[in-house]
C-alpha cells in the first residue's frame, strides 16, 4: 500500500514535487544569488536584508572570508584580499589587465599562463577565488530554502571569451554546483524585464557593471528572446571610473612613486564612495593622509564627469557597432534597458538617453535584475514550468578563427552567429611528405592572429605523407549553448583524428580541477572519492532514467536485437552503479552513451519529421 | 536521416533565390522552440549531442538562407555549380571595382569624410540591391555563368560595405 506523504504546514516544499534551482550573478564588485518561490523570482538577502555580497575574498592562515568581512580587511591586508577577481578569470599572467592593473597581489612568476596568487593560506588561482564566492552564495541559498540546490544558471558578460567562460564553469564545479547553463548578463536582464512587462519589440540592454560593459540588441516576441547582436568590453566598467578618480587624487599629491598598496586601496575605496555619493550631491569633500601629507580635496560632479567622459564615450561607440551589426535602424528600437550598478550614475543615464533617443527603463533594481533573470531561466531549465513559452536564443560574442600561414587569422565562425553553431573548413599540406600540422585556435576580430586571444594550440599528427596539397585536413568548430568551443581536426582520406576541448592555453586542466576538488574543504582523498562516487551515481541514474523513458516511448522503432541490447545495457549500468567505484560507473555511462547514439539519432530524426509535418499542417490550415 | 535535407527543405520554404523571408523566420523560430538545447536539458548525453548538432545545422541553414550573398552561393551549389577561387572577371566589372575602391580611398583621406562616406555607402547599397533583381532573373532561367558573375560582383560590393563600416567605427580593440 502506498503511504501518503505528510508535510508540515509551512514547510519549504513538498518532497520531490519541485526542484530547487538558483540564478547567480557573479559580478566584478558584487555578487547576487536569486531564487524562485511561488512563481516569483527574488534576490536572496542575508540576515540584515542585504542582497549584495561584495565579490571579495580574504585569505588568512586559518580561514577564508568572503563578502563584507573580507572587504573590511582589504585596506590593511591588501596582499591577501582579492577583489575584482572576475577581471582575472581566464586570463594569463602576461595579459595587460594584470601587468598594468597595479594589482597589490604577489603573483607566482613561474606560471606564465594561469595567474597564481601567493596568499597567507597558500597559492590560489582566480578560479578558486571565484569558487569561494560561489560557495558563499550557495550556502545562502541552502539556508534560505532549507534544501539542497539541484541546479543553477550562472551569468557571464556577453563579451566573455571562451577561456573566461570555461574558467567560470570550472569555478562552479569546484564549488560543487551543478551548472545547467551559462547565460549572458544582458540576456538575463532582458528576460527579467520582458516577463515583468510583457514587452514585445526590439530592446537594447546597456549593461555597465563594476568591471565589464555589455550591450545586446534583442528581439522579443511571444516569449522568445532572440539576440540579434552583442558587443562589449570585458575591461571597462565602474572600476575604471574609480581608478580614474583615484589616479586624479594621487596625482594631486605628487607622490606616485612612493604610495603603498594599502594606501592606494584606501584611496580607491574613498574614490568609489565619493562617486556613489555624487549621484545625489553636487560635490564631496575628501580628506586624505598619504605618506605623511595631509590634504583636503573637493571632488565636484563636473570633475567626475570630466574624468569619466572618455569611458562613457567608449561605451557609445560600442553601442553604435551593435546597432550596425543588428542591421537595424535606431528608430526601430522600442526600449532601452539599463543594467549594472554603474548605470546609477546620472551621466551614464543621460548619455544612453541622448544616444538612443529614448528614455531608458530601470524599474527593476539594476544591480539585481541579472540575478533575477538567471533565477527565472534556472527555474525553467530545471523543469518547474513545463508549459512555458520562454526561450533564449543567444549568439557568439567574438569571432573564432585559425591562424594561417603568415600569421593571419582566418575567421571560421563570425561574431553574432546564433549558438549552438558548427562550422568546418578544409585545409591542405604545404610541403611534400608533411605528416603533421599545427592548429592554432584564436578568438577576436583583429586580422592578425597575434592580436587575437589565443585559445588553444595542438598538432594533428599522422597525416599520410603525400605530395603538397594532396592531403585534406578538415577542422571542425563546435560551439555549444553555453558558448563553449570544442575543436577537432581530421585527415579526410585516412581519417586520422585529433580533437580537443578548447581549454589548455589559459585554463586549468581537468586534472588540476580534480586535484583542487580533492583538496578543497580540506577533504581527504577518501572523502573526495566518496563525493565523486555520489556524483557518478546521480549521473548514472539520470542516464538510466532518460534511456528507459525513451525506450518505453519510442523503442518500437528499433529492431528487437538492438532494443534488447540497450535494455541489457541499462541493467548493466544499474548494477555497476550499485557495486562499482566512480571510475567504473563513469566508464559504464560512456559505454551506454555510445551504444545508444544510433537510437538517439533515430529519435531525433523522428521528432524532426514530425515537426516538419506539423508545420505543413498548420500551413494548410492557414490556407484553408 | 538527419542531415539529408537541404536548407530550403529544413524550413519548408520554396527553393528560390527570392526566398520567403517571413516564412523562413517563422519556421526557424518554430523549430527553435521545439529543438533548442534548453528543451533537452534532461535528455541523455547521446541525445544532447545529436540535438546540438541538429540545432547547429538549423542555425547554419537559417544564417545561410537569410543572407543574400550566402544564399546565392548555396543555391548555385544546389544547382550543381561552384564558384572559382580566382575567377577571370569581365573587364568592365573589373574597371568598375577599381574605380569604386579608388573612390573609397579618396573619401578616407578627407578629414571631413563622414558625409561623403555615408553617401558612398548608400550608393553601394543601392547597387547591391539592384544586383538582386538581376540574380533573381538569372536564377529563374538557370543561367549559371551569369549567376556566377553576378555573385562575384555581389561578393565585392558586400566586402566594400564591410570596409566602409569598419572605417566608420572606432577600431575594434581586443584587450
Amino acid at each position: 500500500m502506498a503511504l501518503l506523504q505528510i508535510t508540515e504546514p509551512g514547510s519549504p516544499r513538498e518532497p520531490h514535487s519541485r526542484k530547487l534551482s538558483i540564478g547567480i550573478d557573479l559580478g566584478t564588485t558584487n555578487s547576487i544569488v536569486a531564487g524562485v518561490r511561488e512563481g516569483k523570482a527574488f534576490a536572496l538577502p542575508d540576515l540584515n536584508g542585504n542582497c549584495l555580497v561584495p565579490s571579495v575574498v580574504n585569505y588568512s592562515e586559518t580561514s577564508v572570508l568572503v563578502g563584507q568581512p573580507a572587504l573590511e580587511k582589504s585596506t590593511y591586508d591588501s596582499l591577501n584580499t582579492i577583489t575584482s577577481v572576475k577581471r582575472l578569470m581566464g586570463r594569463a599572467l602576461t595579459d595587460s589587465v594584470i601587468q598594468e592593473g597595479k594589482l597589490p597581489y604577489e603573483f607566482l612568476n613561474e606560471s606564465k599562463t594561469v595567474p597564481r596568487i601567493k596568499t597567507a593560506k597558500g597559492i590560489v588561482t582566480p578560479t578558486e577565488v571565484s569558487s569561494e564566492i560561489i560557495k558563499t552564495l550557495l550556502e545562502r541559498a541552502t539556508a534560505t530554502f532549507e534544501d539542497e540546490v539541484d541546479g543553477a544558471v550562472i551569468t557571464v558578460p556577453a563579451h566573455f571569451d571562451d577561456s573566461q567562460r570555461q574558467a567560470t564553469k570550472d569555478a562552479a564545479k569546484l564549488a560543487g554546483l551543478n551548472v545547467m547553463r551559462l547565460i549572458n548578463e544582458p540576456t538575463a536582464a532582458a528576460l527579467a524585464y520582458g516577463l515583468d512587462s510583457g514587452q514585445e519589440g526590439s530592446v537594447v540592454v546597456y549593461d555597465l557593471g563594476g568591471g565589464t560593459f555589455d550591450v545586446s540588441l534583442l528581439r522579443m516576441e511571444n516569449g522568445l528572446f532572440r539576440v540579434l547582436a552583442t558587443g562589449g568590453d570585458v575591461s571597462l566598467g565602474g572600476d575604471d571610473f574609480d581608478s580614474a578618480i583615484c589616479q586624479w587624487i594621487i596625482d594631486s599629491f605628487e607622490i606616485e612613486d612612493r604610495i603603498s598598496s594599502d594606501e592606494r586601496r584606501a584611496v580607491l575605496l574613498e574614490a568609489r564612495n565619493a562617486k556613489e555619493k555624487l549621484v545625489d550631491s553636487e560635490f564631496e569633500e575628501l580628506r586624505f593622509h598619504l605618506q605623511g601629507v595631509d590634504r583636503q580635496i573637493r571632488l565636484t560632479r563636473g570633475i567626475l564627469e570630466g574624468l569619466c567622459a572618455p569611458l562613457v564615450e567608449n561605451t557609445l561607440d560600442i553601442c553604435q557597432r551593435v546597432v550596425n551589426d543588428a542591421k537595424i535602424q535606431m528608430k526601430d528600437i522600442d526600449n532601452v534597458v539599463l543594467v549594472g550598478g554603474s548605470t546609477r550614475s546620472l551621466m551614464v543615464r543621460k548619455a544612453a538617453e541622448s544616444f538612443f533617443g529614448k528614455k531608458p527603463l530601470f524599474d527593476i533594481d539594476p544591480e539585481k535584475v541579472v540575478a533575477i533573470g538567471a533565477a527565472i531561466q534556472a527555474d525553467l531549465l530545471i523543469g518547474n514550468n513545463p508549459d512555458s513559452e520562454v526561450l533564449l536564443l543567444d549568439v557568439l560574442p567574438l569571432s573564432l578563427g585559425l591562424e594561417m600561414m603568415g600569421g593571419l587569422s582566418e575567421k571560421i565562425l563570425l561574431r553574432n552567429t546564433p549558438i549552438p553553431a558548427n562550422q568546418k573548413r578544409e585545409f591542405t599540406t604545404q610541403k611534400d611528405g608533411q605528416t603533421s600540422m599545427k592548429i592554432h585556435v584564436v578568438q577576436g576580430e583583429r586580422d592578425m592572429a597575434s592580436d587575437c586571444r589565443s585559445l588553444a594550440e595542438f598538432d594533428l599528427k599522422g597525416i599520410p605523407p603525400l605530395v603538397a596539397g594532396a592531403a585534406r585536413i578538415q577542422v571542425m568548430f563546435e560551439v555549444d549553448a553555453d558558448g563553449l568551443l570544442s575543436v577537432s581536426a581530421s585527415e579526410v582520406t585516412s581519417s586520422v583524428k585529433a580533437s580537443i576541448e578548447v581549454k589548455p592555453t589559459y585554463g586549468l586542466t581537468e586534472q588540476e580541477i580534480t586535484q583542487m576538488l580533492a583538496s578543497s574543504f580540506e577533504m581527504a582523498e577518501k572523502d573526495a572519492s566518496a563525493r565523486m562516487l555520489a556524483e557518478a551515481r546521480v549521473e548514472a541514474a539520470r542516464v538510466v532514467e532518460a534511456l528507459e523513458t525513451a525506450l518505453e516511448k519510442d523503442g518500437y522503432i528499433l529492431n528487437d536485437e538492438v532494443a534488447e541490447s540497450l535494455k541489457l545495457g541499462v541493467e548493466k549500468l544499474r548494477a555497476i552503479s550499485r557495486d562499482g567505484d566512480y571510475r567504473e560507473i563513469n566508464a559504464g555511462i560512456d559505454l551506454l552513451g555510445k551504444a545508444s547514439e544510433e537510437f538517439a539519432a533515430l529519435r531525433m530524426d523522428m521528432a524532426i519529421n514530425k515537426a516538419l509535418a506539423g508545420q505543413k499542417i498548420t500551413e494548410i490550415e492557414r490556407e484553408l | 536521416m538527419l542531415f539529408e535535407k537541404n536548407y530550403f527543405e529544413i524550413f519548408d520554404v520554396a527553393q528560390t533565390y527570392d526566398v520567403d523571408q517571413k516564412g523562413l523566420l517563422k519556421s526557424y523560430l518554430g523549430l527553435q522552440r521545439k529543438f533548442h538545447p534548453d528543451r533537452y536539458i534532461a535528455s541523455s548525453e547521446a541525445e544532447k549531442r545529436i540535438n546540438m548538432q541538429w540545432v547547429a545545422e538549423i542555425n547554419l541553414a537559417f544564417e545561410t538562407l537569410s543572407d543574400d550573398l550566402q544564399r546565392s552561393i548555396y543555391l548555385l551549389k544546389l544547382n550543381g555549380h561552384e564558384l572559382e577561387e580566382n575567377p577571370t572577371l569581365d573587364k568592365r566589372i573589373l574597371l568598375k571595382q577599381i574605380e569604386l575602391r579608388e573612390d573609397l580611398e579618396e573619401i578616407k583621406l578627407d578629414s571631413n569624410y563622414q558625409l561623403a562616406l555615408k553617401e558612398f555607402k548608400k550608393e553601394t547599397e543601392k547597387e547591391l540591391e539592384s544586383l538582386k533583381s538581376h540574380l533573381k532573373a538569372a536564377f529563374s532561367i538557370g543561367d549559371s555563368e551569369a549567376i556566377k558573375n553576378l555573385i562575384y560582383e555581389q561578393q565585392f560590393l558586400t566586402k566594400l560595405i564591410g570596409e566602409i563600416e569598419l572605417f566608420d567605427q572606432t577600431p575594434l580593440e581586443i584587450d
